[in-house]
């Protein structure tokens, strides 16, 4: 069948979008059952044996328009005291004649029936909407099921509709009876629309055509062409509008229709569920202060010619509770609607934010795209969950535990939102305080038999949350050092190695203090306690290399401390034992760092080789220096180590010791490079920059 | 008098089958149902043999009526009632009656309850066998909206199938259905407009109605009704319809207990029964022990809903036992439980007034036969006027008040208008039907919620069960079973403090429930020494003697099961090694035996065509190898060259591993490869049914349906394209043989997953939507046939499994 693109459509801003669908919708069910619609990048493109020229015609001369009532909204026209304009346009297409109007009068007197009976017996909103939806007829559900979800806990609200089918006071189905009353011309005068306006906004509407708008609001859906924050009064900003996109947009919006869903042998109440609708407050976004999110919604972009009917099946499916109890549920939603994605062939969402501004008009505001293609780190997160379950079956969370526990399940949701390195380490970063809670929590822990945190397979995620910064990459080869029974989680956290997982140790930390110490202090002491217990292994045989960049800046105090730190905490949990071969990664790193030995300030040129090469037993560092180290007499360990070097024969004569100490980093500092792996090699070439320098430069 | 027309079997006249069933004659208007069929509404008053006329002239359209007659009648009778205590004393009565008639080979009698053996299940078997179902319309009703309570998602497209075709429905008591009564209306609007296998019907039935409650948006007027006439006002039931009694109302409005016992016992009759009905249970309670205290000596026997069942049908039983004239006499404390179906006749009743349909109800229990020439009805306002709207039971006290000191009879109270408020219940539409259709869970994994369709939402209760443990019950203390569980209302257990536990379904594991966890629904256990209930009173929270706790029997179904696991399969392992081709053959013979079985004169004959090719293929994706390598697995090592040597194979002698891939489906393989190039061609005689074949074959373990979705966790391995339940894109299976025909070798795509055509090929959901919509399937039609193929195919296994083991 032959191709139409409508340049008209796009994927954002969404009233482009929805108009799409409505388009697709409409002529599938009323004109072309075999019309198809896809997205081909950002242009529309519809399935139909209909030509340009006989889509417009059906437009102009046969489209039957939904029936749009909102009976239960002041504003929609059906009370007398309301909207003065709604009343008017209703009254208009009540008492209009045209046979493609039939439904919509058939419609709005049903619903004139509810209005009056609702009166009578005063009902509360929520009996009327129900009333509505259980008496109006068949084709004006669509509207009540996109617009409100009764559920037993009360009305929910799909944002795609605002509040029920208004946003302030704008109400969308009076909006949408006038844009109606336009198409067909029901109002007459000389300002008034012609049948030739509306072939012309048809036309721009479908091809993309410029013709004359008209001037009104369309809302929330266009913010772009909507009137600026400025341009009050609130709720009916001025603007370019074409009547059809209006008429299109809601029917489209109606295959986003909303029910009451539950978990079948839960027991758990229903809950209303919104097709591919995000609650914002469970995902804990920041966005201005003077802007709420209302929520978002996921636009499907999809690449092969589908049916409104195949449509209707993804949006049922694609169905996530709004507002669950828990950040895991919305999450588990996140991950399930990628995967749904992923299932169906869709590559790309367009997300769309509700952006309440200003206090009362909400914006719809494109926020991007999602994959469900890439490797977003999404599925790495499942691999928290064996312990998180652990957790919950705890028990009885007591208070900072649970604070953790909740803040973690936020993350969890922000990250599956918007998958990036940073918000996954934010994430780890909560992990890992929920564990730091876990140990503090003496009853909890063990009377629920939490273990720490296990199952994160460093492989897997350091891919995904190497955000390329020098601190990413120090702390990384430190949380990554381990041995045979000890790992540095062993030494800053209350954990032990226990087989291939790590157990509580029920005391204190070897060094306490991360997180309240300088981290300099905290390493230093992690070396001396190292250097202390296997001297002959100081500091780690296996952990990822660092980049002589991240040693330098460090050594320079030029990172950014704090970050630094919390990368490591969080890195701490994850489980080094599949991580990539160091070997590899000195190859690497070797060919790709800028620094060279050369600009690396002496101290730590002359130390770091008498760690590094003791495993060649050409060299060995004194436990003393450690000591000395983390007690800043950096003088008396260049000493030391001079003296070590001499009698190796590595370097004749070294001077200024005194000069290179006092100029150099702190010991603590240094201490703390020296527990990060540096390539083989670099320490190679460090040990050759001694050997032959006549004498140290002090700088 | 109604003679017989055909020559159906031993019966020629209604009358003498009806004597032989019950030993009685009929009335004239049940006799006028037999006749001209089931009517839409039955308005009779209490007592004057509602289960009778809704069951006898069924069973005799269906047997024993001319051929026509017999040919256009629903071979299931679904009796629906509100409360379980109904279920099983109507069962009884039924059952009684298919004994006495000799039918009891021929017509089976099955009850379904929330709870009930799965082993009861085997009915599915045989849907062209005759039967009676008797149940709740909580299990029932959500089987009629493919959402079957209690049973595995992937069983309850079966249910939905064979619960809409050829069925007759009847609904009891329909003034106590709440939202119940608005879906059933609907639903059998969908199945005339959509369409049927087989006709169905439904009976509503009740004492008393308002008929507005009837009128739903596309039901909005009855079309037949039977009521009573002059001629059936004649004789006993003249008798009960005249039953008089003196309305009085109490002096004093008690509220304490304490006194409302004492009025009780003073006008106690001894050598009677005296009736005294509370609003609440909790009332009921209070005013049942003050009257213990008082030590009299009538006996005192409390009955209401809040009893395990077994304590329940025991207090039931004493509460309707003959009193003995020459004795004390006895009282019945009681509640609403008494308003449906209790078969009791007090001297005397003392009431607290409630919404007028449940003062009438409530009246019919006193001199229910007409046997008292003095029965007395008094009345009291009770102190609260909850659970009812206190405007109904103003409007019911000042009619009573104005019926003071005069004699009044079921009659003249039905024909007295008092006005209720009606209460409005969400109303099933025709798109949440089409909705309920497909059964798979959306991403948050849950359902179109369909309660809100079946129990209003203030049907508060929960549910208690006593167990012997102490502090948190482990991982090892199983769900209860109906028979432990006691209801309560949610507003009476956030008051108690007794110690409960709930199952935490995130964690699999028993935890002491907090203040959000009290909820409507929930099930709970309870340490039985906290006490809580006694076998006398019920749920009694003020009581601290320990409980003893009921010994769950084996074999109850699992009130918290969820899903199935996705790659359960259990029939693949029958007891004997069955060739794949020899089951496709099998399976299809059953097909036809089977459509040639059943009424199903709303399927075109393609249609059935289709489901017996559909027989024929359902099973091809077994030779998939993965399949083949998990069954030849299971063969030892005496087998092992001869199993090798006949591959494929359906079926197993043994159990064997997992499938190499885990959540592997064989059917979706079946219905991929019915996709191929070989595949298209072998379903070319089929022609326009070709996508209802597939469908047919995809949908024969009910987990492969609208969708084709991988299950969570699932991995496609290193293989970069799609996957979905064990199935990989390029997949490929060898060529099999079928009966009749070879199919060659298959590669198989899942490019029908996407949304959206490929190269001009239509996606899977949108065949499938399509077969949905066709005017000439719909929802009943096309699950109807997915009933009979899936059937088909467990009675070929079940008789694999009878040879295994024989």
């Amino acid at each position: 069948m032959p191709e139409l693109v409508l340049y008209g459509c796009r994927p954002e801003p969404l009233s482009l979008y929805l108009q799409a669908l409505g388009i697709l919708r409409v002529v599938g069910a009323q004109k072309d059952p075999d019309a198809r619609g896809h997205w081909h990048g950002d242009t529309f493109v519809l399935t139909t044996r209909l030509d340009a020229d006989d889509l417009i015609e059906f437009f102009v001369d046969e489209y039957e328009p939904t029936p749009v009532v909102s009976p239960w909204n002041g504003g929609s026209g059906f009370k007398a005291e309301g909207n003065a304009g709604a009343v008017e346009v209703l009254g208009r297409i009540e008492h209009s004649e045209s046979p493609r109007l039939a439904t919509y009068r058939t419609a709005i007197s049903s619903a004139h029936d509810m209005s009056e009976l609702a009166q009578h017996h005063d009902w509360d909103k929520e009996t009327f909407v129900q009333v509505c939806r259980n008496h109006l007829p068949d084709a004006a559900l669509e509207w009540v099921d996109a617009a409100i979800v009764l559920t037993t806990d009360g009305p929910a609200y799909p944002p795609l509709l605002g509040s029920g089918g208004n946003d302030g006071r704008l109400d969308f189905s009076k909006a949408y009876m006038d844009r109606v009353a336009d198409v067909f011309c029901l109002r007459v005068g000389r300002n008034e629309p012609t049948i030739a306006d509306g072939r012309e906004w048809i036309r721009g509407a479908l091809f993309g055509d410029a013709g004359t708008l008209l001037r009104d609001t369309i809302g929330q859906f266009d913010p772009g062409s909507a009137g600026g924050p400025n341009s009050s009064p609130l709720g009916s900003a001025v603007s370019l509008v074409n009547p059809w996109t209006f008429v299109l947009l809601v029917e489209g919006a109606l295959l986003f229709a909303a029910g009451a869903a539950r978990r079948m042998g839960s027991q758990s109440s229903a809950r209303a569920a919104m097709p591919f609708t995000f609650n914002a407050t469970t995902a804990g976004y920041g966005t201005a202060a003077s802007e709420k999110s209302r929520g978002e919604l996921w636009a499907p972009l999809w690449s092969k010619p589908a049916s409104a009917g195949e449509m209707r099946a993804l949006m049922a499916e694609g169905r996530v509770e709004w507002r669950g109890r828990q950040a895991r549920v919305a999450l588990d939603a996140a991950r399930g609607a990628r995967a749904l994605g992923a299932n169906r062939g869709i590559e790309h969402f367009a997300r769309h934010g509700f952006l309440e501004r200003n206090g009362l008009a909400t914006a719809a505001v494109s926020l991007g795209r999602i994959s469900t293609r890439e490797e977003s780190g999404v599925e790495l997160t499942a691999q928290l969950d064996p312990w998180l379950d652990r957790v919950r079956r705890g028990g009885r969370r007591p208070a900072n535990v649970d604070s953790a526990f909740g803040l973690l399940e936020r993350r969890l949701l922000e990250h599956a939102l918007r998958p990036t390195p940073a918000l996954l380490q934010t994430l780890l970063g909560a992990v890992s305080r929920l564990e730091l809670a876990i140990a503090r929590a003496n009853r909890f822990r063990s009377e629920g038999r939490v273990p720490p945190v296990f199952g994160l397979d460093a492989s897997k995620w350091l891919a995904q949350l190497d955000d390329g910064s020098p601190e990413f990459d120090l702390a990384r080869s430190w949380a990554s050092a381990r041995d045979r029974g000890a790992t540095m989680r062993t030494f800053v956290r209350e954990v032990r190695v226990a087989g291939v997982r790590h157990e509580f140790s029920e005391t204190a930390p070897i060094v306490a203090g991360l997180g309240a110490r300088s981290i300099a202090a905290v390493l230093a002491d992690v070396l001396v306690v190292r250097a202390r217990t296997a001297p002959r292994a100081t500091p780690f045989p296996r952990q990822v290399a660092v980049s002589l960049d991240a040693i330098e800046l460090w050594l320079d105090a030029d990172l950014d401390d704090a970050r630094t730190e919390s990368l490591l905490e969080a890195l701490l949990v994850l489980d080094y034992a599949n991580a990539p071969d160091s070997v590899d990664a000195d190859r690497i790193r070797v060919g790709t760092s800028r620094s060279d030995v050369a600009t690396l300030p002496s101290s730590f040129a002359l130390l770091a080789p008498c760690y590094a090469l003791s495993f060649e037993g050409q060299v060995r560092a004194e436990p003393q220096w450690a000591v000395k180290l983390a007690a800043n007499d950096v003088a008396g360990t260049l000493h030391g180590a001079t003296r070590r070097l001499r009698a190796a024969r590595r370097v004749s004569m070294l001077r200024s010791l005194d000069v290179v100490a006092r100029a150099g980093p702190s010991g603590p500092r240094i201490a703390a490079a020296l527990l990060a792996r540096i390539p083989l090699a670099r320490h190679r070439q460090m040990l050759e920059r001694i050997s032959t320098a006549p004498a140290i430069n002090p700088l | 008098m109604i003679s017989a027309v055909g020559a159906g079997g031993k019966f020629s006249e209604f009358q003498e089958f009806v004597v032989a069933a019950t030993g009685h004659q009929p009335y004239e208007y049940q006799a006028r149902i037999a006749a001209y069929g089931l009517p839409e509404l039955l308005e009779v008053p209490t007592g004057a043999g509602k289960t009778l006329a809704a069951t006898l002239p069924w069973l005799w359209r269906r047997r024993f009526a001319d051929h026509a007659t017999r040919e256009t009648t629903p071979h299931w009778l679904v009796f629906v009632l509100p409360m379980r205590a109904l279920v099983e004393q109507t069962e009884n009565v039924v059952r009684g009656w298919i004994k006495r008639l000799g039918l009891a080979d021929e017509v089976a009698v099955h009850r379904v309850m929330g709870g009930e053996s799965r082993a009861r299940d085997d009915w599915r078997r045989w849907p062209e066998r005759d039967a009676i179902f008797v149940g709740t319309l909580d299990i029932l009703l959500s089987r009629a909206l493919n959402r079957g309570y209690g049973e595995s998602r992937f069983v309850w497209p079966i249910d939905f199938g064979l619960f809409n075709s050829d069925t007759q429905w009847v609904f009891d008591e329909i003034q106590l259905m709440g939202p119940a009564l608005p879906t059933s209306r609907q639903v059998q609007t969908f199945r005339d407009t959509c369409g049927t296998a087989a006709p169905t019907a439904s009976l509503w039935m009740s004492a008393t109605v308002d008929t507005s409650a009837l009128a739903t948006v596309d039901r909005p007027g009855v079309e037949s009704k039977v009521v009573l006439t002059d001629e059936d006002r004649a004789g006993p039931l003249l008798v009960r319809l005249e039953a008089a009694k003196t309305v009085r109302e109490l002096a004093e409005a008690a509220s304490d207990p304490t006194r409302i016992a004492e009025l009780v016992s003073d006008r106690h009759r001894p050598g009677s029964l005296t009736l005294a009905v509370h609003n609440t249970v909790e009332r009921a309670r209070e005013v049942y022990l003050a009257l213990i205290k008082r030590g009299l000596e009538a006996e005192i026997v409390l009955l209401h809903s809040r009893f395990r069942p077994g304590d329940r049908a025991r207090q039931s039983a004493l509460a309707l036992a003959d009193v003995n004239p020459h004795g004390a006499g006895r009282i019945v404390v009681s509640t609403q439980v008494i308003e449906a179906g209790v078969d009791i006749s007090a001297s005397v009743m003392i009431t607290e007034v409630a919404p007028w349909p449940c003062v009438v109800q409530r009246a019919g229990r006193c001199n229910r036969d007409g046997n008292v020439g003095d029965a007395e009805l008094w009345w009291y306002t009770p102190p609260k006027s909850a659970p009812y709207a206190s405007e109904d039971i103003e409007a019911a006290a000042a009619a009573l008040r104005a019926l003071d000191a005069t004699a009044v009879t079921p009659r003249s109270m039905v024909e007295l208008a008092v006005p209720t408020t009606a209460t409005i219940h969400p109303v099933l539409r025709r798109r949440d039907l089409i909705e309920l259709f497909d059964t798979t869970a959306d991403v948050s994994g849950n359902d179109i919620d369909v309660s809100r369709f079946i129990r209003a939402s203030d049907d508060l209760d929960a549910q208690i069960a006593w167990r012997g443990f102490t502090g948190v019950p482990g991982e090892t203390e199983s769900p209860p079973v109906a028979d432990e569980l006691c209801s309560v209302a949610i507003s009476e257990l956030q008051r108690s403090k007794l110690e409960l536990y709930v199952h935490d379904h995130l964690t699999a594991a028993w935890r002491q429930v907090t203040k959000d966890d009290i909820r409507p629904g929930r099930i709970f256990l309870a340490p039985s020494d906290a006490g809580g209930y006694t076998p006398e009173a019920g749920w009694d929270p003020k009581s601290r003697v320990a409980v003893s706790p009921i010994v769950a029997t084996v074999g109850g179904p699992h009130p918290l099961a969820t899903d199935d696991d996705i790659g359960a399969d259990p029939i693949t392992f029958v007891g004997r090694w069955v060739g794949l081709a020899e089951h496709l053959a099998d399976v299809e013979a059953d097909v036809r035996a089977l459509t040639g079985g059943v009424s199903c004169d709303g399927l075109d004959r393609r249609l059935l065509e289709a489901a017996a090719v559909a027989g024929r293929l359902h099973d091809i994706g077994k030779a998939h190898p993965v399949f083949q390598t998990t069954l030849e697995s299971s063969a030892n090592d005496e087998e092992r060259a001869a199993v090798v040597a006949g591959a494929p194979w359906a079926k197993s002698a043994r159990k064997g591993g997992r499938h190499s891939r885990r959540f592997f489906r064989h059917e979706l393989a079946s219905a991929l490869m019915l996709l191929d190039e070989s595949g298209v061609a072998l379903l070319d005689d089929i022609g326009a049914d070709a996508d209802l074949v597939r469908y047919l074959v995809a949908a024969h373990h009910g987990r492969v349906r609208l969708s084709i979705r991988s299950a969570r966790d699932e991995a496609g391995g290193d293989h970069g394209g799609r996957f979905a339940l064990g199935v990989w894109d390029d997949d490929e299976v060898p060529e099999i043989e079928i009966p009749g025909a070879t199919l060659g070798s298959t590669r198989l795509s899942l490019s029908c997953m996407d949304l959206g055509e490929s190269s001009g090929v239509d996606s899977w959901t949108a065949r499938a939507v399509v077969l949905r919509d066709r005017p000439d399937l719909g929802p009943f039609r096309l699950a109807y046939l997915e009933a009979l193929v899936r059937l088909s195919d467990w009675r070929a296994s079940a008789r694999y499994e009878e040879a295994g083991s024989a």
